[in-house]
């Protein structure tokens, strides 16, 4: 078999479905959870064909941080998240859903802020698995994309195998003495600095020999070093290296094959740019599409959907932002104060020992600060002329930034289906996003403004946000943290996937990404994606050996 | 040219006589360069001299930092309009008529000719309902004062001058808050 894999982009001229160019393994998407099943199911010796429907890009070339807006005519300095998103594919129906995908190998986790946070223990206990069978593989996962932060000992975010880590901003510290203020009169809540997957040691391991040290430039979504984790610069090249993986790269996967009697699937199709149809044949297939695409594909190809729940449960975070103004340290002179990207600190341990009476679930809140070049947020003050330009001047340095992060309630408000219109360019239908607001997400919203403006009132600060009651029209849904739509279950009457990520209707059918969580607590979804999706490919790994794959 | 384009120069030299951004037919009607050999891509150096004088006064010069004037923020809008769709430059163009009506009426004068105290009622009352905004001058502020300050901001003057932005550049070590008495 000829290795396929390189820096141009490949594809296959024609394919013949010979055994020897069977694969072992087909995964579609590259993205965290395609990317470490890859590297798990190539270093597990299965060859593997990893089909990616974007190009492969080269940090430091393709994107790259270090830009001034003035030095471009229009002030738009290149902005990989700006410039390579790939916004609008899809139909929104309801209160404002949003999307993106990065195409791209890589795909989002080249853009991801890097945020790693366990889920605890309280967090599975709606899910058929527990931490405690997940936690090896978060150890795992944390050692290979090397995570910073400190251990902060908090009953419900575990801490994990972490780096040296990265401390907060002026007005972040005023915030943690908001919080503890607070809690010295009772509140349950905890302020911490961020743990994040970048690398603040040199690379020392041979995992990381593709990497450098982070040079705290605050350019993370497009890191042109590569210390930031991404599936592009650890998983995918390492397992390139064993010489067990083909790259299919600007191939977009149309359709996953079954066989005739619909029980197993046999392979995939894809098309390329110039509209040419290819196939691919796999003795498994693992979906590592994100959980709207994921949902796609399996509905457009009808199958692994017995339960109905193919698309359904869909949730993400959503939020509000609330900012705060601290007098106190205007005296400090000017600082760099880029570090890992705006938000060094977070808002926790909120509800979760006593849940809200006013909504279910609970929300985190992701903090920062700094004197920063290019927050428009943070210059909307009324007025105009010298009383204008002293305040913005005084915000820049002063300021804080709150993001609340909540889950929105699964209902069946809430769900992906198959536009019966709208088609993309490769004449797939296009996903339909149904996103209604529940009551109970409204009122979460309410108290994470109360409660924000009470720590920055604790912390001797002014809010600077408009302050108020919160409506459906001010919530913001996040275009990135999407799952729920093939969740996992014990009973195939409810759920789509098994525990280990295994279709309840085809049994060579994988799920490797963050579709399959059952439940979603506050916490950011990539290192639960890359734990879990480990972990589903370590279990193909034991099937084939077991001889029950291969 | 396309038709669109054309109608809209024909229209917005109408405007601009009728509002006395320029001069009538007995006049010199001023196109090319500003004094420092800027070619404005949509506006013309009439309307781009109206756009300096007011960012000027919206984020001015002060003992701490030059203001929007020495930032060249008019020429970032000037930028900002000619790459914007049809509507957004019907705006431009009615705002600026609406702030030189405001001057003819309040002072007898274009705005550029106003001095100082007058430029700033002038701006004080297309501020004065920032929030709900009812006149074409009121609607006009808030276009004009968020492209100023993204203007402003975005320029060497206003990050490094005003600032005092230091990031941007690699380091070694990030330490964060150094400062007793903040925690």
């Amino acid at each position: 078999m000829v290795k396929q894999s390189g820096a141009t982009g490949s594809r296959i001229e024609e394919v013949s479905r010979v055994a020897e160019q069977q694969y072992d393994v087909i995964v579609v998407g590259s993205g965290p959870g395609g990317g470490i099943a890859t590297y798990a199911l190539a270093t597990g010796g299965l060859k593997v064909a990893l089909v990616e429907a974007g190009p492969r890009l080269q940090a430091g070339v393709d994107y790259s941080g270090h830009h001034w807006p003035y030095d471009y005519r229009d002030r738009r300095a290149p902005n990989f998240w700006r410039d390579n998103f790939l916004r609008g594919h899809f139909t929104p129906v309801g209160d404002r859903p949003g999307h993106g995908q990065i195409r791209a190998l890589g795909g989002r986790s080249i853009c991801w802020a890097g945020h790693s946070l366990r889920f605890g223990p309280k967090d599975f206990e709606s899910w058929p698995i527990s931490y405690g069978e997940v936690a090896p593989y978060y150890s795992r996962a944390e050692r290979l994309m090397g995570v910073y932060g400190y251990r902060d000992g908090l009953s419900n975010l575990p801490d994990g195998e972490f780096l040296k880590p990265v401390p907060m901003r002026c007005a972040e510290e005023r915030l943690r003495l908001g919080v503890e203020r607070l809690r010295e009169r009772g509140e349950k809540m905890a302020f911490v600095a961020q743990r994040k997957a970048m690398l603040t040691i040199p690379p020392d391991r041979p995992e990381w020999k593709h990497r450098q040290k982070c040079h705290y430039c605050g350019h993370c979504s497009g890191c042109a070093v590569e210390a930031k984790y991404t599936s592009a610069n650890t998983p995918i090249p390492l397992a390139e290296e064993t010489g067990n993986l083909t790259i299919f790269t600007e191939s977009m996967v149309t359709r996953v094959r079954a066989s005739e009697e619909g029980g197993r699937a046999v392979g995939i199709e894809y098309k390329t740019k110039d509209g040419e149809v290819h196939e691919l044949d796999g003795k498994a297939v693992v979906l590592s599409c994100s959980a709207v695409e994921t949902a796609r594909l399996l509905l457009i190809s009808d199958l692994a959907n017995s339960s109905g729940q193919v698309g359904k449960n869909l949730t993400s975070h959503f939020g509000v932002t609330v900012r705060g103004f601290f007098p106190q340290i205007l005296g400090r002179d000017s600082s760099n104060d880029d570090g890992t990207s705006y938000y060094h600190s977070l808002l926790t341990g909120l509800y979760w020992d006593e849940p809200s009476p006013k909504f279910e679930g609970t929300y985190q809140v992701q903090c920062g600060a700094g004197v920063t070049s290019h927050r428009r947020a943070i210059r909307s003050a009324p007025g105009y002329g010298h009383s204008l330009k002293k305040r913005l001047r005084e915000w820049n340095i002063g300021h804080a930034g709150m993001n609340m992060q909540g889950t929105t309630l699964i209902s069946g408000n809430k769900f992906v289906d198959l536009d019966p219109l709208g088609r993309d360019a490769f004449g797939m239908p296009l996903p339909r996003i149904h996103l209604h607001y529940d009551d109970s997400d409204v009122a979460m919203a309410q108290d994470m403004v109360e409660k924000c403006e009470q720590i920055i009132r604790a912390g001797d600060g002014e809010v600077i946000s408009s302050p108020g009651t919160v409506s459906v029209d001010d919530l913001v849904i996040d275009l990135n943290h999407w799952v729920g739509t093939t969740r996992m279950g014990d009973d195939p009457r409810t759920s789509v996937v098994d525990r280990r990520g295994r279709s309840h209707d085809l049994p060579n059918l994988f799920v490797a990404d963050a579709s399959v969580f059952p439940a979603y607590p506050e916490k950011n979804p990539t290192l639960t994606n890359i734990a879990l999706s480990w972990r589903t490919a370590d279990g193909i790994v034991e099937r084939f050996r077991g001889n029950e794959l291969g | 040219m396309n038709w669109g384009e054309q109608e809209m120069e024909r229209r917005t030299i109408l405007k601009l006589i009728a509002a006395g951004v320029l001069p009538g037919a007995n006049g010199l009607v001023q196109i090319g360069c500003t004094q420092d050999g800027y070619r404005p891509e949509f506006f013309s150096t009439a309307q781009l001299d109206l756009l300096d004088s007011l960012t000027e006064v919206i984020l001015p010069s002060d003992d701490h930092s030059p203001g929007a004037r020495a930032a060249k923020v008019a020429r970032y809008i000037d930028v900002v309009a000619a790459d914007a769709t049809l509507a957004t430059q019907e705006s431009w163009l009615s705002g600026l008529d609406a702030v030189s009506a405001l001057a003819h009426e309040r002072f007898g004068r274009p705005f550029i000719d106003c001095d100082p105290a007058q430029q700033d009622q002038i701006v004080a009352e297309m501020a004065s309902n920032e929030e709900q905004p009812r006149s074409e001058a009121e609607r006009f502020f808030s276009r004009v004062k968020r492209a100023t300050i993204d203007g402003y901001y975005t320029s060497q003057v206003g990050i490094h001058e005003e600032l005092g932005y230091k990031g941007n550049t690699a380091i070694d070590e990030f330490l964060g808050c150094v400062h007793e008495g903040h925690s």
